[in-house]
């Protein structure tokens, strides 16, 4: 992970320190006067040659100094870390009710091979293969946004927010069904698909021939000797998973004017504010990197020949 | 003699494979639906300039934005809603109204579609007069009010002499109604080029006709059904024999821009959006496979040499793949795209060179087990170099992977691009279909429920990928038996 790490600083390193022409125009604001952009190259160390700039940038981002946003003049790690819960509350809830459903969906079509269950798993996943998540969630705002209007269009709690506590709670919930929905429906697919073709592999190994011959429930097959071994798999998937979760979260914050760090990272693009760029890259870099990390703990724990 | 026959027989022996190969493929329903698709996207990629007279994005306002489909027309609502209507008046539709006060003043000349007016010498003049001229011309509107029409013509007048003239266009409704829709007095002697051009939207056009500035002038003006006039009033002052005048209108140009247009409507600049969707179609099939062919390429590469040489190559070659799977790819290209700018190529460049890394992988493993093979064991006995068994000995046993895994890349990169196109980080000189839907996103195809504009992009997005999807997945078992369903 140290290594992942140092790899993510370094890409940022080489993208907003050497890419342009001059690396100067990444980090200082061009508006400002000849006079401040000297002192704050001295600063940024900008007159120091390439290896001395790497080691104060390593520094710089591990302390979480992101630099300051060319276009609302805030520190950028107090932007990012306002919008931060919002990311998290988004990609969390999405990446679980999607596997959530993919998974059940899964095991119940590898059940009833053949079934509809088992055509829609099938279908599901090619589906997620081919739709774009945008144009999933274009779709929901047009219809439950625009034509029939049971759902905001944009935002992520009405202005002003509501005082009360539960009305609060459910203000945010209420902005969040669309854009959740469209991960949801997006994501979950694909683990349908997975899950499905990993369970059928199981349901024909040796073992569960036995359990079967020892008269055990269908039920108990399914999960207990089933499902418990394509958890391993299952997991490295999830992992593998979580840069692409990231970024249908990231389209989808654009679409429905989510207050998070994807969408951050759009407006940084739009405006060519390098140090909101940067730092959101970064944020997100780290948020898949810990997101991985986690996969790992719960791999460990799921496959009991890691645990020591 | 002998090499040729053998090449004879190779070509034979390859035409023959592919033969069986399409008879087995023809088995696969799921494959030739996504040919028979994907045959339909090529075939107007390849055609789109004959289907469609619009330039995608250099033509604008062909009606006004966001209009509708033509069909639209069909639904009883919109049975009348306007058309767009371009009437050039030709110096001979004029025609000179007689109740105009001592218009036998004037000549009226027609030369070369231009409609001149003058001020004739010869013509007995009464002392201290003032004079008037009309000429109007009439035009048919048949439709609901539209949102948006101009005129435009060109004056060049020279005059001499001491007389003012004053030149005044109006517009009559069948019902009688005159709007004065411009006018311009006091001009006098020498020379003048004036440039008109009336626009409904204008404000202080709106404001000197008394009417709200919020207010839809067209709808106003064409708010009834029938025989429009168009009326040119020319006045002067004093006239005496030494006055001499010549005002000429060039090419008058009416446009009322229609509510409805084409297959699937405007844009928010008027533009046609059927064709914009035509011409998409090869923007992504470039990008697509371009994309795919380079990351393939790239991927390839790299699990060969990963999988062949092993140990510390190996090693820091799938450290690397490791480090570049965990970075969430949109977000990097979104900031490359904006450093290295917006045009195609880097596009392709990009989604090549940030998509090779799955491939690596598969192609590594199976490089690993074919290593092992006895048929490479035996050709390395036999004294073959490592370049000889990677590329006579691995590599084609690879292909079948490759095959199946660059038809599956096709759909990511076509996804890909379009999500960028969508955030506005496509070419701006093209037309794409993440293009189309960020338009429609940010300039009021949702307010508008334009669902013409959003659903036709978004489906040829989808089904295009799945097209691609569908003949992967068909190559994959025909080509990958191992992985075929039991």
């Amino acid at each position: 992970m140290a290594i992942t790490l140092f790899a993510v600083i370094t890409i940022n390193f080489i993208v907003f320190n050497m890419m342009p022409a001059d690396p100067v125009s990444t980090i200082l604001d061009p508006n400002l006067p000849f006079e401040a952009q000297q002192l704050l190259r001295k600063e940024f160390g900008l007159d120091q040659p390439l290896h001395i700039r790497y080691v104060l940038y390593v520094k710089n981002l591990l302390s979480g100094e992101l630099g300051v946003s060319f276009w609302s003049k805030k520190p950028v790690i107090d932007e990012i870390m306002e919008r931060l819960p919002n990311t998290i509350l988004l990609t969390g809830t999405a990446a679980l009710t999607s596997m959530f459903i993919g998974i059940s969906l899964g095991i119940f079509a590898s059940s009833k091979r053949g079934s509809k269950f088992d055509i829609a798993a099938i279908g599901s996943g090619l589906f997620a293969y081919g739709v774009p998540t945008f144009f999933i969630g274009l779709l929901l705002l047009l219809v439950f946004a625009y034509l029939i209007p049971i759902f905001p269009t944009a935002g992520t709690i009405s202005r002003p927010p509501p005082t009360e506590f539960f009305a609060h709670i459910l203000d945010v919930l209420w902005h969040l069904t669309l854009p959740l929905l469209t991960i949801t429906i997006a994501a979950f697919g694909g683990w349908a698909l997975y899950t499905r073709n990993l369970l059928l592999d199981v349901l024909t190994e040796d073992y569960i021939v036995t359990a079967r011959a020892k008269g055990l429930s269908e039920r108990t097959i399914l999960f207990k000797h089933g499902f418990r071994n394509i958890l391993p798999p299952l997991i490295t998937i999830m992992a593998l998973s979580i840069p692409g979760i990231f970024t249908g979260s990231l389209i989808t914050e654009v679409i429905f004017s989510w207050h998070g760090v994807g969408r951050f990272l759009f407006e940084g693009v739009m405006r060519v504010d390098y140090p909101v760029m940067q730092g959101c890259f970064y944020i997100i870099a780290i948020l898949v990197l810990l997101s991985n990390f986690f996969a790992d703990i719960l791999y460990s724990l799921v496959d009991p020949r890691i645990r020591r | 003699m002998t090499t040729k026959k053998a090449k004879h027989r190779q070509y034979g022996a390859f035409f023959r494979r592919a033969k069986d190969f399409l008879t087995v493929y023809k088995n696969s329903k799921l494959g030739m639906a996504g040919a028979i698709m994907l045959s339909l996207f090529i075939f107007f990629a390849i055609a789109a300039p004959l289907l469609t007279p619009y330039e995608p994005i250099k033509d604008t306002y062909l009606a006004d934005s966001v209009a509708m489909p033509l069909w639209m027309t069909m639904v009883p609502e919109y049975k009348n809603a306007p058309r767009t209507t371009e009437i050039k008046f030709n110096a001979n539709y004029w025609t000179i109204d007689e109740s105009s006060l001592n218009s036998n003043y004037f000549e009226v000349i027609q030369k070369n579609d231009r409609l001149i007016v003058q001020f004739s010498k010869v013509n007995v003049m009464k002392e201290n007069e003032t004079h008037e001229l009309m000429m109007v011309v009439n035009f048919n509107y048949p439709y609901d009010p539209p949102s948006t029409f101009n005129i435009k013509f060109e004056l060049e007048t020279t005059i001499i002499g001491e007389a003012d003239y004053t030149v005044e266009l109006f517009l009559r409704t069948p019902s009688g109604i005159n709007y004065n829709l411009w006018n311009i007095e006091g001009i006098n002697q020498g020379n003048a080029s004036i440039k008109a051009v009336i626009d409904s939207r204008d404000i202080p056009l709106k404001m000197r006709l008394g009417l709200n500035p919020l207010s839809n002038l067209a709808k106003n003006t064409f708010s009834e059904k029938g025989e429009y006039e168009l009326i040119f009033r020319i006045s002067s002052g004093q006239l005496d024999n030494s006055d001499e005048c010549r005002l000429d209108f060039g090419k008058i140009n009416l446009k009322i821009l229609g509510e409805v247009h084409g297959l699937l409507g405007t844009d928010h600049v008027g533009s046609d959006i059927f064709s914009q969707l035509l011409f998409g179609t090869r923007i992504s099939l470039l990008i697509g496979i371009l994309a795919a062919l380079l990351a393939i390429s790239i991927g390839l590469l790299v699990g060969l040499i990963a999988g062949y040489y092993g140990s510390f190559v190996d090693e820091t070659l799938m450290r690397i793949v490791d480090i570049l799977l965990s970075i969430p790819g949109l977000a990097l290209l979104m900031v490359l795209v904006t450093f290295l700018g917006k045009n195609i190529w880097n596009i392709v460049l990009l989604l090549g060179l940030l998509g090779w890394m799955g491939f690596a992988r598969a192609s590594r493993s199976q490089v690993l087990s074919l290593k092992e093979r006895t048929f490479v064991e035996a050709s390395r006995a036999l004294g073959a170099s490592n370049k000889r068994i990677i590329f006579r000995q691995i590599l084609p046993n690879v292909m079948p992977l490759v095959f199946a895994t660059l038809v599956l890349s096709i759909p990511v990169a076509i996804l890909t691009e379009s999500a960028l196109s969508f955030l506005g980080l496509g070419d701006p000189r093209i037309s794409s279909w993440g293009r189309i839907l960020y338009n429609a996103y940010s300039f009021g195809g949702f307010s508008k429920l334009a669902w013409w504009w959003i659903l036709p992009p978004g489906l040829a997005i989808t089904i295009l990928s799945l097209s691609f999807v569908f003949i992967g997945h068909a190559l994959d078992e025909l080509l990958n038996p191992r992985l075929r369903k039991r």
